[in-house]
């Protein structure tokens, strides 16, 4: 090594340059703690537009016409229907009456039968065969 | 009281400039540069935990005196004798003069302990001597003294190693 002068010897050594340390981890840690909330509203949008998908695809239903109550009497008795009947009987009794006493179902057409009819038959015999 | 994002900003900013002149500052004193990495490493997390540096007047000094503090505790946790690592590197050589960089670390680590921290402080952090005094809680002329001991020291120690590769 050449004899060199306080000033150049320090220029020398400043050649030699401090290693950087390694990455600071927790550094990042407040973009770490937004993570979740990042997540979270990417989770809330998705499931948001997931619904609005949905909603679209069923689409509007449409209305169904006010049932009077002669039409009403033939089905079967739902919500819809009792409340039907209550606003349109022309009393509370008769609103009553209609909904107690329920139409059956239609009967088969004599010389004929139900295939549940027929089949539920066919498995009594056979059990009793066994 | 955690640090706000602007007070983690400036902390992390304060790591990259300063990161490498404490991280060998804190090796001079350890030894070993993966000690004196947590060491630096702890110093910042405590720092992100506790607050900010601005309330610090000068903030690199206020560095350097944490780190020189998490150093002394972590010596007096550890009751042992501090020994030099021979494998890890504590500078990035010129011309890749990996042969130089190790008698530079060798005679660093052959200076008592107090030249070795004010040469440091001087040379790679570009601190003052009354900046140094600050940091060490010693006067100006002390660590200007301490300093020029070491250099003497150090270029007769270098002149020796280069003499000796000249030689092989």
């Amino acid at each position: 090594m050449p004899i060199l002068d306080d000033e150049q010897f320090e220029s020398y050594l400043k050649e030699f340059r401090p290693l950087a340390p390694e990455t600071l981890q927790i550094a990042k840690q407040p973009n770490r703690a937004r993570r979740p909330l990042v997540v979270t509203m990417w989770a809330a949008a998705c499931a948001a537009s997931l619904l609005l998908a949905f909603l679209w695809w069923r689409g509007p239903r449409p209305t169904e016409p006010a049932s009077t109550p002669q039409a009403v009497s033939s089905q079967s008795l739902t919500i819809g229907r009792a409340n039907s009947l209550l606003v349109h009987a022309p009393s509370l009794k008769e609103a009553f009456d209609e909904l107690s006493f329920q139409p059956q179902p239609a009967s088969q057409p004599q010389g004929k039968q139900s295939a549940l009819a027929v089949l539920s038959k066919d498995n009594i015999k056979e059990n009793i065969k066994l | 009281m955690q640090a706000t994002r602007s007070d983690a900003n400036e902390i992390e900013l304060s790591y990259r400039r300063y990161g490498p002149a404490l991280l060998l500052f804190a090796a001079a004193l350890v030894g070993e540069r993966s000690r004196a990495q947590d060491v630096v490493h702890r110093v910042f997390l405590k720092l992100l935990e506790s607050g900010s540096l601005r309330e610090a007047l000068n903030a690199k000094a206020y560095l350097f005196t944490c780190v020189r503090n998490a150093v002394l505790n972590d010596r007096k946790a550890r009751q042992r004798d501090v020994v030099l690592d021979p494998e890890c590197a504590w500078f990035e050589p010129p011309h890749r003069d990996f042969a130089a960089e190790r008698n530079l670390r060798r005679a660093l680590w052959e200076l008592p302990e107090d030249q070795r921290e004010v040469t440091i402080l001087h040379i790679w952090s570009e601190f003052t001597f009354a900046q140094i005094a600050e940091v060490l809680n010693i006067s100006a002329n002390t660590a200007a003294s301490r300093y020029r001991y070491a250099l003497g020291k150090l270029r007769e120690a270098l002149s020796a190693k280069e003499d000796c590769r000249a030689h092989s």
